[in-house]
């Protein structure tokens, strides 16, 4: 049951910030491993949706600090998500996509805390108070967190498009 | 206002999370800034992009190996041997075990038994003559305490005059 209702989110939280499949599969095991050790610490005031990604984003931010992740290659977009809904107008999917794969890429960049924000507020739409919880860590932090992250995007989005535009030049 | 004054309350201002005059004083500095309009334009981009990963679906050999997993995986630790708190009793404790391995390794063992043996009970002389002592001292205290008593009993303390 606890396999049924969590695997996917881990799973896909390690995905997206670690950026590697075969890591974030062997990651959502050793998670599960300590979820079922630590199962007798669980508080039960607690709100155990929180608890569990509290344990897997420390877990992930551990290992990310003992194996300097940022060093391994994050898994190309295009390997694992196909294109999703969007616009139904090609050129514009293009684009989309290429914005996808940029700020895909350019998680890699953003350190742990700030790149955990972001996964954690704008892929997975949680409030900023869920993730205060999930971090640890006061509501202003993770504000401030998440907005460095957002403008690390957006400049990594313009030097994209300043490229793309350099290519059209020539 | 400064450009670099803007940034910190860009994610705010597009979650509307400003008060009204705050809201209104990025809304203008944006529209007479195009860095900044540019800037809030590409955060714009970077929220749908990230918004628009989806989440997927884990492999079907992932869920059959976490099924496996047991509910309690005893494994033996020794972790708590690094804890700082144990360190002076670990310290104390190899002490201890090269005092004992150089006793019983060694060739004069009977040598060192034997002379451990005579302080011991040069020791336990050394007590037993301290105790002796100690105990005349109390039976020449003893002595002095009757006559002590006897002086005290008989204090003159108001000069009366027995005559």
């Amino acid at each position: 049951m606890l396999i049924d209702m969590y695997s996917k989110k881990i799973f896909n939280l390690a995905y997206q910030f670690t950026g590697s499949y075969e890591t974030s599969e062997d990651l959502t095991q050793e998670i599960f491993i300590k979820v079922h050790n630590s199962l007798h610490k669980y508080d039960i005031g607690r709100n155990f949706n929180s608890w569990i990604l509290t344990l897997s984003r420390n877990f992930l931010i551990d290992h990310y600090r003992k194996t300097k992740l940022e060093t391994k290659k994050r898994t190309k977009f295009d390997d694992h998500y196909l294109d999703s809904e969007g616009h139904t107008d090609p050129e514009k999917k293009v684009l989309e996509n290429q914005s996808k794969k940029t700020v895909w890429k350019g998680l890699k960049s953003l350190s742990p805390d700030v790149r955990m924000a972001v996964i954690l507020r704008d892929i997975q739409e949680k409030k900023y108070e869920e993730i205060a919880e999930i971090m640890s860590s006061p509501l202003g932090t993770v504000k401030s967190r998440v907005n460095r992250g957002r403008i690390q995007l957006a400049d990594a989005i313009k030097d994209q498009k300043e490229k793309n535009n350099e290519m059209h030049t020539y | 206002m400064k450009c670099t004054h803007i940034e910190p309350y860009l994610s705010p201002y597009l979650e509307k999370e400003l008060r009204p005059e705050k809201m209104s004083q990025i809304e203008n500095h944006i529209k007479t800034c195009p860095d900044c309009a540019e800037l809030l334009s590409n955060i714009k981009e970077a929220r749908a992009a990230l918004a628009g990963i989806p989440e997927i679906e884990i492999s079907r050999s992932l869920k059959k190996t976490l099924y496996k997993i047991p509910r309690k995986r005893f494994k033996l630790s020794f972790d708590f041997l690094f804890k700082p708190a144990l360190q002076p009793i670990l310290a104390a404790a190899t002490v201890m075990i090269t005092v004992i391995t150089l006793y019983s390794m060694n060739p004069e063992r009977e040598q060192i038994n034997k002379t451990i043996n005579q302080h011991i009970h040069m020791g336990y002389s050394k007590i037993e003559r301290l105790y002796a002592r100690a105990e005349s001292l109390t039976n020449t205290l003893a002595g002095y305490k009757e006559s002590v008593l006897f002086s005290i009993k008989n204090i003159d303390f108001f000069w009366e005059k027995n005559d």
